[in-house]
C-alpha cells in the first residue's frame, strides 16, 4: 500500500521553482530517503506533504487520503519534525514534549516512554536552549515517535551531529523500521542514506531524477581491478568482453567498469582465454558514485 | 498496530470542547512558564499600586481624584496606559515567538489546522487582557488593606463595571494592533517596536491632522480622528468617561477637549469591537496567505 504518493507536485516563489513536478511514491514499511543537495527543494516537499506550505500545482495522497479534510486526520498518523528541532527554548525538554503530547492527544506516561527510548531522561527538565546539538535532535525524534505514528518524516535529522550521535539516530531509526514504521528522511549525507534507507529518490534543482530500491540504483556497474603476468593479454581478453567499459592501466593492473557486475563471467571468459589472473577484485559503486553520475558532479554551479 | 491509527476525533460540540481544552492547555504552558510575561504583569501592577498609593496620600481638597480612597473598584483604571503596554508587548512577544521559533509550524505538525492554530492566539489574546484585568481588580482589592475606608469596603457599582469592560476594551485594542503586527513581522523584537511606533505614529499624526482640520475648517476630520483606534484606546481607559468626579488625569488636562463633551461610551466600545474584529481579520488574511 502506497503511503505517500505525490504526482506532479511543485511549488513555485514568484520567478523561483523550488519543486518542480515530482513524482514519486512511498510504499508501506520502507525506508525512504530523499537525497539531494542543499537547496534542491527537499524541505519544501517535506512541507507541501506535511501542510505547512501550499502546493502551487499538483496533488498528492497520504495513506490513500486527498481532501483537506481527511489529510488532516492522515497527518494525525504521521510524526514529523521539518529543518531544524523546532521547540520553544525557554520550556524543559519534558515540557516541550508535554506541548506536541497535548496536541496529539497522548498522555504522559508516552513522553517518559519516548524520553526513554532517545535517552533524553536524565536531561529533561533542563531547558531546551541548553541542550547540544545531538540532544535537540533526539528530542525531535522523542515528539515524532509521541504519538507511535505510522509514518515517520524526518528533515536532515543526522545534521550536526558528531559520528557517535549520527550511529545513535540511525540505530534508533532502524529500528524503527524493525517495527514496521514507514519513514521518509531527507538527507544530503550520502553514505548515510546508503546505510539507512531501502529506498531513494534523488532531487536536483527542485526536479526528481532519479528514483527506486537503493540496491537497485547501486548494482550493475562494477569496477573491477585485474592482474595478470602478460597485461596486454589480460588487456585484449577484457576488451573482447561485451560488458567491460572505460579500460585503462594502472600500474601492474588493468582497471575496467563492467557493466553488468557479473564477476563470475567475467572470471569465466579470462580463463576461456586462458588467462589465470593472479589479482581480481571487484568494487561495487556507492550511491555516492550513482549521485555524483546523475548530477554531473557536486559542483556549486551545477547544484544552484 | 499503531495504538493511535485512525483515531478519530469526536463529532461536532464534543470535537470543538476538546479542541478548545487542548488549545487551553497549550497557551497557558507557554504563557506562564515566559518569564517576560511574569516582568510585564509585575511591572503592570507595580504601576497600578504606584499610582492608587499616589492619589490615596493627596489631600482631597486638591481637586484631584482620590482613587483609592474614593473605593478600590477605581483602582483598577489607576494605570490604563501601561496595561496597554503591558498587553502589547507581551502578545507580541509571544505571538511572534512562534514564527521566528519555528514552533507555530511543529504545532501544525503536531496535528492542528492553521486555522485552530489562529484560534489558539485569539484565546491568548482574549487570556491575556482577562489576566491584566484581574491583576488590576486584585490589586485595587489588595488596596483595601493598606488604605482601609472609612464607610468599609463597597461593591462595585453599574459604574464601576462599566469602566472596567472599557479599560478591557481599550487593551483588547492595542493587543489587536500586537496581534497583527507580529503575525506580520514574525519576530518579537521588531513587532514590539513596530507596535510602539504605530501608536506613537497614529498620535502625532491625530495631533497635527487635527490642527490642519481645524485651520481648514473640516468637522467630518475630526470626526474621522477621533475615532481612530489609538483615541478610541485612549477614551476607553480614562475614568473620566465613567466618574463625574474629577481625576488625577482630568485635573491635568480635558481628556475630552476635541468631543467638547464626553462621548457616548457605547460609541466607543463598539469602535473598539470594530477595531478588534478588523486587527484580528486582517491578522488572519496574513496568516492564510503566508506559508509557515
Amino acid at each position: 500500500m502506497a503511503i505517500i504518493e505525490a504526482r506532479d507536485l511543485t511549488k513555485r516563489y514568484k520567478d523561483v521553482v523550488a519543486v518542480d513536478q515530482a513524482t514519486f511514491d512511498v510504499e508501506q514499511g520502507q525506508v525512504f530517503g530523499f537525497l539531494g543537495p542543499n537547496g534542491s527543494g527537499k524541505t519544501t516537499t517535506l512541507g507541501m506533504l506535511l501542510g505547512i506550505v501550499q502546493p502551487s500545482g499538483g496533488a498528492f495522497r497520504l495513506f490513500g487520503d486527498s481532501t483537506p479534510k481527511s489529510l488532516v486526520m492522515a497527518r494525525a498518523r504521521i510524526g514529523a519534525t521539518l529543518e531544524t528541532p523546532n521547540f520553544y527554548p525557554y520550556l524543559s525538554g519534558r515540557d516541550n514534549l508535554r506541548i506536541s503530547a497535548n496536541l496529539k492527544g497522548v498522555g504522559r506516561t508516552r513522553i517518559e516512554e519516548c524520553l526513554r527510548m532517545v535517552g533524553l531522561t536524565r536531561r529533561a527538565k533542563h531547558r531546551f536552549k541548553t541542550y547540544s546539538l545531538g540532544m535537540k535532535q533526539r528530542l525531535a525524534l522523542a515528539a515524532a515517535m509521541l504519538n507511535d505514528p505510522d509514518l515517520i518524516m524526518l528533515d536532515e535529522p543526522g545534521n550536526g551531529l558528531d559520528p557517535q550521535g549520527m550511529t545513535a539516530i540511525r540505530d534508533l531509526i532502524l529500528h524503527l523500521a524493525e517495527q514496521g514504521k514507514t519513514i521518509f528522511l531527507s538527507s544530503h549525507l550520502l553514505w548515510e542514506v546508503e546505510r539507512t534507507c531501502t529506498h531513494v529518490a534523488i532531487i536536483r534543482n527542485g526536479r526528481i531524477i532519479s528514483t527506486g530500491a537503493v540496491k537497485d540504483l547501486v548494482a550493475g556497474v562494477t569496477r573491477v581491478v585485474v592482474k595478470a603476468e602478460d597485461l596486454d593479454s589480460l588487456r585484449a581478453a577484457l576488451e573482447d568482453h561485451p560488458d567491460t567499459s572505460d579500460l585503462r592501466i594502472e600500474g601492474d593492473a588493468v582497471v575496467a567498469t563492467l557493466a553488468s557486475g557479473d564477476v563470475g563471467s567475467l572470471s569465466g571468459h579470462l580463463a576461456g582465454r586462458g588467462i589465470h589472473p593472479s589479482h581480481l577484485a571487484a568494487e561495487r559503486r556507492s550511491l555516492e558514485d550513482v549521485f555524483m553520475e546523475l548530477t554531473g558532479g557536486a559542483t556549486l554551479e551545477n547544484i544552484s | 498496530m499503531n495504538r493511535n491509527a485512525g483515531r478519530a476525533p469526536p463529532a461536532g460540540a464534543g470535537r470543538t470542547a476538546r479542541l478548545a481544552r487542548t488549545l487551553v492547555r497549550s497557551e497557558a504552558l507557554k504563557t506562564r512558564k515566559r518569564l517576560a510575561v511574569w516582568i510585564l504583569l509585575g511591572i503592570y501592577v507595580a504601576a497600578i499600586a504606584i499610582v492608587a498609593i499616589l492619589s490615596a496620600t493627596t489631600p482631597v481638597a486638591s481637586g484631584i481624584s482620590h482613587l483609592a480612597a474614593r473605593g478600590w473598584t477605581r483602582v483598577p483604571l489607576a494605570a490604563p496606559p501601561m496595561g496597554n503596554l503591558c498587553l502589547g508587548i507581551g502578545l507580541a512577544l509571544l505571538v511572534a515567538a512562534e514564527f521566528k521559533w519555528r514552533t507555530a509550524r511543529q504545532n501544525v505538525i503536531d496535528g492542528l489546522s492553521k486555522g485552530e492554530f489562529f484560534v489558539g492566539k485569539l484565546m491568548l489574546w482574549a487570556g491575556l487582557v482577562a489576566a491584566l484585568l484581574v491583576a488590576a481588580c486584585v490589586t485595587g482589592a489588595a488596596s483595601l488593606l493598606a488604605f482601609p475606608p472609612e464607610n468599609g469596603a463597597v461593591a462595585p457599582t453599574a459604574a464601576d463595571l462599566k469602566a472596567w469592560v472599557g479599560l478591557a476594551l481599550s487593551m483588547g485594542v492595542w493587543g489587536g494592533a500586537a496581534f497583527f503586527l507580529a503575525s506580520v513581522v514574525r519576530a518579537g523584537g521588531p513587532a514590539v517596536g513596530t507596535l510602539l511606533g504605530f501608536f506613537l505614529l497614529e498620535g502625532l499624526a491625530r495631533g497635527v491632522a487635527r490642527t490642519v482640520a481645524t485651520i481648514k475648517d473640516w468637522d467630518f476630520a475630526h470626526v474621522v480622528l477621533d475615532y481612530s483606534p489609538g483615541h478610541v484606546a485612549d477614551l476607553l481607559g480614562n475614568p473620566d468617561l465613567y466618574y463625574d468626579a474629577p481625576t488625577l488625569m482630568s485635573a491635568m488636562q480635558n481628556p475630552f477637549e476635541a468631543f467638547g463633551s464626553r462621548p457616548s461610551f457605547e460609541a466607543m466600545a463598539v469602535a473598539a469591537l470594530a477595531y478588534v474584529a478588523a486587527f484580528a481579520a486582517l491578522a488572519y488574511a496574513n496568516f492564510r496567505k503566508r506559508d509557515l
